[in-house]
């Protein structure tokens, strides 16, 4: 009963994460999960909820999170019928634009935090 | 009959178990980054579908089952959130700044690179969320437009190239902050980065874990408004 309960306050939290995104649909665009997920940092760190109130079940998903990315991706099939060539463009960009974002992020981090002491 | 087994979703969701479970313990028992639990189990569930001549749909009725929770996963990202907040407080600008520019680094890197390779929009919208975290990622690409099937498979190359590279920075820059290093990976190479920044060590394995949260709201925020200035 308790992981029911606290996927129903995880499911409570989503939904107002999407009521809230329609509201301010006109100024930003925010997807109703990452809006459920900012009200329900929000909600733990005023103590509107307590960590206990929902741990088990987030727990739960959150040590499986890649079983759940598993249906999504068996979608690959789809991409069966792209050629080699745009196949090779994506994974040489893929490794460039990540070693540049992990030296930048690292070097910049680095900096500002021995300035600031 | 057996097409009527396959079209229950008890067929969809046994064979992710099934096969994912396979992947773990593959994981386990290599301890290597290439052996990603979702690549062993999307191979193995393709390959079982096309040697028994199963159609997708078959397989996608249970599927969408396991999918929908993705909802609750990404909301339950909230708690990882409010359990860093201790290093989030006390490195608040440093970290703010840092993945901004890691987020920045990134996006243009991706729209510069793909419009020298003639890449179509659609493949730079799928592109773009391709350093954060799956959920967030397909969050992103609901909002922003693009093939969510692509940027799944952009987000788990990602994150083990991050996994494989991660470890080489601190031995070639040795003065390297070891929290600016967990904030790199956590940026550029979200969940399956920070595994590897864990075994690193204790710091480089929170900061990772907190960036991760940071760098994905980050994105979500900047990457639609810069597609539109940028994108022509």
């Amino acid at each position: 009963m308790k992981l029911i309960n606290q996927l129903g306050i995880i499911m409570a939290f989503w939904i107002a994460g999407d009521l809230l995104s329609h509201l301010i649909d006109g100024i930003v665009k925010i997807p109703s999960a990452i809006m459920g997920m900012v009200l329900l940092a929000l909600a733990l760190t005023t103590g509107l909820i307590k960590e206990h109130h929902i741990k088990e079940t987030s727990d739960l998903l959150l040590n499986n999170i890649s079983f759940f990315f598993v249906p999504a991706s068996v979608g690959i099939l789809a991409l069966t019928g792209m050629s080699s060539s745009i196949l090779f463009k994506l994974f040489f960009i893929s490794v460039v634009s990540t070693l540049l974002t992990l030296f930048v992020t690292m070097f910049v981090t680095h900096f500002l935090i021995k300035r600031r002491g | 009959m057996f097409s009527e087994i396959t079209q229950t979703p008890a067929f969809g969701i046994l064979i992710s178990i099934i096969a994912y479970s396979i992947g773990i313990w593959i994981k386990n028992k290599t301890k290597s980054v290439l052996a990603n639990p979702i690549l062993i189990a999307v191979i193995i569930i393709i390959a079982f579908l096309k040697l028994a001549n199963i159609p997708y749909a078959h397989y996608k009725i249970g599927g969408d089952g396991i999918h929908y929770f993705l909802g609750p996963l990404t909301v339950a990202l909230g708690l990882m959130l409010y359990r860093q907040r201790k290093i989030i407080k006390s490195h608040f600008i440093s970290l703010l700044i840092g993945i901004t520019c890691g987020v920045l680094t990134s996006f243009f890197s991706i729209l510069l690179m793909g419009k020298w390779l003639g890449l179509d929009e659609i493949m730079l919208r799928s592109m773009v969320p391709k350093s954060i975290t799956t959920p967030m990622a397909l969050s992103l690409v609901e909002i922003n437009g693009g093939n969510p099937v692509i940027t799944i498979v952009m987000v788990i190359i990602t994150g083990i190239l991050g996994a494989l590279v991660a470890p080489l920075f601190p031995k070639w820059f040795p003065f390297l902050d070891k929290i600016a290093v967990g904030v790199g990976i956590g940026t550029a190479s979200h969940g399956v980065g920070t595994s590897k920044a864990i075994e690193m060590g204790e710091t480089e394995g929170a900061l990772s874990s907190t960036a991760i949260g940071l760098a994905g709201l980050l994105t979500i925020l900047l990457v639609p408004p810069l597609f539109v200035l940028f994108y022509r």
